[in-house]
């Protein structure tokens, strides 16, 4: 049986569970194996997002206006498609600069500002405070509601009960220890909370669960699915409406802008996906992940209100709840506690990560300057990090507490997601100043005060200050007639613009007033050097991969006082190490070896930055640094002088792009050269070869002959006839050499026209058939077409024919030899083919024939020709277009074929140009 | 199979995918949706298009850190 005690100790067990979480990854983290490295743990850490208010508010909100609900997830997948330009330059510029909140990195884009990172810090105070009124609201209802088990009975009045009485206020006191134990463990805000962000990705798990676990049961256990559902609801009549587009594509646009804006300007959003980023692969997934989560967190939101409408007619009771009163209704009491344990996951995530966004800018942007006043610019020399953990550690309280005043005060008027929306409103002042300083140059400091100032003035009197009228704590008289009676200052029809919901109005006017005060002030005087310094840095974040950081500073400074200085706000220890890390990627041996230049300054800043913001580091630093001041002509050369060395890069990798390019097209060449040069030695070597054989024979048989005058005439006649005989191969092989030469060389003459295939044939069969009948063998002949046409030289054919005759009269078979010739036509070519029924050619050796000097194996043994007419014939073959093949299986004797392309009947004969 | 990013390519194909968005849930074309009888999931189905488009775009544009 749930009863107090029992969800106490849920509660505790739940909280000590992610707690334990959190101390084993960072426990993970210092061993160096990350467990939020993943880009999956960053897309669900997004997810905290996803608060009390999607939790409990957005079934309340679809109970009242069906799918009016949507916008607010829709918005952020809209910006999620953005964030490969957008958040990725955040998250690029923070990381070089340290940025450790949202106030930090306007206050430090517009110059380092101590005054505009107060104001940002102020207005993300005061506009996030209604927000986390709703987490305690709904924490604490939450509560309420599942103590009183098995009854459905909602909280009283929060304003009706003492403090002392409120469990919203013990919940805030229970938060505000946990963020302390979570969040201020160490000082530098600039380093991740691996086990805060591990504690964050698990919370949104459990509560994607949760709420996934009562749709499940509401849809499939209470009712036959979905389509029942709506079916009930159609019949019920009053709900039909919630099955139809809400109203006003004003508020569809409004809220999906303002949520856009909100995932990630809202303090614990800038903290998740900016400051607690560790790689820009993470981004990549999250721009799909996170909004998948978003689709399946809210699945079942639209089938629970209706369920719940359905349930709960005619009873009191608040649509908020109907997530956790549903399961109690049906006696279901632990999916009530899980469904509990969601909410709380839902409320602390948020509550958690805000209050340490928002302690990170009130100790950086608040106190701190403050402080430096207050010391006059000199620190005192003491370590002062148990300072700033103390004033961080307030800060959750102060901020709790303020937050938990809030609910007091205006907590019940509102429904959840109003509340919310407050909120969204408030931080939606700071995408002017934001998105004009990531991609405009001229945006100024006071540009950005005046901007920010009227925004959060019209956002003050459109929404807070109606807010509070409404839960009665200021008189009503001026929201319906407005201050003064004047009705053109009503705070919700401004200058009589009526007609929009509240949140519409109040966006309207504020961001405005907020853009044109932004862009008026700004144009009205050029940034000065500081102000342009940081905007180069900001606007061009994605140009570069180094920072321009040398030469913008200019002045003396003793590197023994830049770490001690680190040192009182970081602890010596820390500050020597993280010095002496640097002087090692200097190429140094100890940090005291640094030089004492800008890069040197520069990186002290920073590394101050992370524990205490920018603005304040600068200050810092300024005092045991002599400076220089730089003048705006001086900061313009400069950064001239760094973009044109940046245009020399890129010229210069363009030019070494082409240089490597034509090195490789080098190379190619030197080795087709070599390959050249390879062949032509092998060719010499083959030339040469071939011609001592008959030069050989020629000189011995002339030799005997000169020696033996005596030898009688019938041996001298045969020795006569192979003089002759090898003299004429000699003569035959000088000539084919030089054909081959001249032909592979392109200076062979090529006398082109359209010969007849059929009479090529005859002549050249009539011209061998002799040689052949001599040799026993016999010749036979097919030609299967009419017109056989083709362009081509007609002495170069008969060469070609010639060849293939002669050398198949050379390998027919000794006995009864035969060779066949026949041409036939395929689709647009002809096909010629000599066959004889020699010993045949083995496949390895089929391409190697139709190389110079190559011949069978039984040729080699016994050369029957000069090795040069199969390679002569394919030149000729190809030349005109076509090719030539042989198809041979040893002892089944060899076909050869050349195919040419047709074409029409034989015209007037034309010369074609040397190749 | 996986493609390395060219930053032009994969820039051009984010800002189509906003374009897409856009096109989906705040022109015209959302009246037409949100008029059909089944106007209560349409626009579950249109998100979870958008997002398996941003799933895709993100596979095929994948590269990796140093």
């Amino acid at each position: 049986m749930l009863g107090g005690p029992l969800v106490v100790t849920v509660s505790f067990l739940y909280l000590g569970l992610l707690f334990a979480l959190a101390y084993w990854a960072d426990r993970r983290a210092d061993q160096g194996r990350s467990v939020i490295a993943s880009p999956t743990v960053y897309a669900l850490s997004l997810a905290v997002y996803c608060t009390a208010w999607t939790y409990y508010g957005s079934v309340g909100r679809a109970a009242a206006g069906g799918a009016g609900f949507l916008p607010i997830y829709l918005g952020p997948t809209l910006a999620a498609a953005l964030w490969l330009f957008f958040l990725l330059k955040m998250v690029r510029i923070s990381k070089t600069q340290r940025i450790t909140s949202i106030a930090d990195f306007i206050a430090s884009r517009y110059g380092k500002s101590h005054l505009l990172g107060g104001l940002v810090t102020v207005i993300a105070v005061v506009g996030v405070l209604p927000y986390i009124a709703l987490q305690l609201k709904a924490v604490s209802g939450s509560f309420a509601i599942l103590i009183h088990y098995p009854e459905v009975l909602l909280p009283g009045v929060a304003q009706e009960q003492p403090v002392w009485r409120d469990t919203a206020f013990y919940v805030a006191l229970l938060l505000a220890l946990f963020t302390i134990l979570f969040g201020t463990r160490h000082l530098d805000a600039s380093e991740r909370h691996e086990g805060l962000v591990a504690a964050i990705a698990f919370e949104s798990i459990v509560k994607l669960l949760a709420l996934t676990a009562v749709g499940v049961f509401v849809t499939f256990v209470l009712y036959d699915g979905l389509g029942d559902i709506v079916r009930q609801a159609d019949l019920a009549g009053h709900l039909q409406p919630l099955l139809k587009p809400p109203g006003g594509a004003d508020i569809w646009f409004s809220f999906s802008l303002l949520s856009a804006l909100a995932v990630v300007l809202l303090p614990r959003q800038f903290q998740v996906a900016v400051v607690e980023n560790s790689s820009e692969r993470q981004i990549r997934r999250a721009v799909w992940l996170f909004p998948l989560y978003l689709l399946l967190i809210n699945l079942f939101v639209l089938p629970i209100a209706l369920v719940g409408q359905l349930e709960f007619a005619g009873q009191n009771v608040d649509a908020d709840t109907y997530v956790l009163t549903l399961p109690i209704l049906h006696r279901q009491e632990w999916l009530a506690l899980f469904t509990y344990i969601g909410g709380l996951s839902a409320a602390t995530g948020m509550v958690i990560v805000e209050t340490i966004a928002l302690s990170t800018m009130v100790c950086n942007d608040l106190v701190m300057p403050g402080l430096l006043r207050r010391w006059r610019h000199q620190p005192p020399h003491t370590d002062l990090s148990r300072l700033l953990l103390l004033i961080r550690r307030s800060a959750i309280f102060v901020v709790l507490l303020l937050g938990y005043s809030y609910y007091r005060l205006a907590g019940e008027a509102y429904a959840l997601v109003a509340i919310g929306l407050i909120s969204f409103a408030a931080v939606a002042q700071f995408a002017p100043v934001m998105i004009g300083g990531l991609y405009w140059r001229g945006g100024t400091r006071r540009g950005a005060l005046a901007g920010l100032s009227a925004g959060f003035l019209v956002w003050i009197y459109t929404l807070l200050l109606p807010s509070f009228a409404k839960s009665g704590w200021l008189p009503g008289d001026f929201l319906e007639h407005g201050p003064f009676g004047i009705e053109l200052l009503k705070p919700q029809a401004l200058f009589g613009l009526g007609g929009f919901d509240e949140i519409t109005h109040c966006l309207f006017w504020s961001l405005g007033c907020n853009i044109a005060a932004y862009l008026i002030v700004s144009s009205s005087r050029l940034p000065n050097a500081e102000e342009t310094t940081q905007a180069t840095r900001f606007v061009d974040a994605l140009k570069h991969q180094r920072p321009v950081v040398a030469g913008l500073w200019r002045g003396s400074a003793e590197v023994t006082d830049l770490i001690a200085l680190t040192g009182r706000f970081l602890g010596e220890a820390r500050a020597r190490r993280e010095f002496a890390e640097y002087a090692r990627r200097r190429k140094l041996k100890a940090g005291g070896e640094l030089p004492a230049d800008a890069e040197t300054v520069h990186f002290a800043e920073t590394l101050l930055a992370g524990a205490i913001g920018s603005a304040s580091a600068r200050v810092m630093v300024a005092s045991v640094a002599q400076e220089e001041p730089l003048g705006l002509d001086e900061v313009m050369d400069i950064l001239d002088e760094a973009s044109q060395i940046r245009a020399y890069s890129h010229e210069l990798e363009h030019k070494s792009r082409q240089l490597q390019r034509a090195t490789d097209e080098l190379k190619a060449v030197n080795a087709k050269l070599q390959e050249l040069d390879h062949l032509k030695d092998d060719f010499m070597s083959s030339v040469t070869h071939e011609l001592r054989t008959p030069l050989t024979s020629i000189r011995a048989f002339s030799e005997i002959l000169q020696e033996d005058p005596k030898i009688d005439l019938a041996e001298r006649k045969r020795f006569l006839a192979i003089i002759v005989s090898e003299t004429e191969r000699l003569t035959r092989l000088v000539n084919q050499v030089l054909d081959l030469a001249k032909i592979e060389s392109g200076h062979a003459d090529w006398q082109s026209s359209e010969v007849d295939l059929c009479e090529i044939l005859g002549q050249s069969i009539a011209a061998s058939e002799q040689l052949i009948l001599d040799r026993g063998g016999r010749l036979s002949q097919r030609i299967e077409v009419e017109h056989a046409s083709v362009r081509a030289d007609r002495d170069r054919l008969m060469q070609v024919m010639l060849n293939l005759l002669s050398n198949a009269a050379k390998f027919m078979a000794a006995e009864n030899g035969s060779v066949e010739v026949w041409l036939q036509q395929r689709e647009d070519s002809l096909l010629v083919s000599v066959a004889d029924n020699g010993q045949g050619i083995a496949e390895a050796l089929q391409p190697m024939i139709f190389e110079k000097f190559r011949q069978t194996a039984a040729g080699s043994a016994n050369p029957m020709g000069t090795g040069l007419g199969l390679p002569i014939s394919r030149e000729i073959i190809e030349h005109f277009g076509g090719t030539l093949s042989v198809k041979s299986e040893p002892g089944k004797g060899a076909i050869f074929t050349f195919m040419l392309p047709a074409s029409g009947r034989p015209e007037n004969d034309t010369q074609d140009e040397a190749l | 199979m996986p493609r390395r990013a060219e930053p032009g390519r994969q820039n051009e194909s984010t800002l189509l995918l906003l374009i897409f968005v856009l096109f989906l849930f705040a022109s015209p074309l959302t009246s037409w949706w949100s008029s059909d009888q089944h106007f209560w999931f349409l626009p579950y189905l249109l998100w979870l298009l958008v997002i398996l488009i941003g799933a895709w775009l993100h596979y095929r544009f994948r590269r990796h850190d140093p």
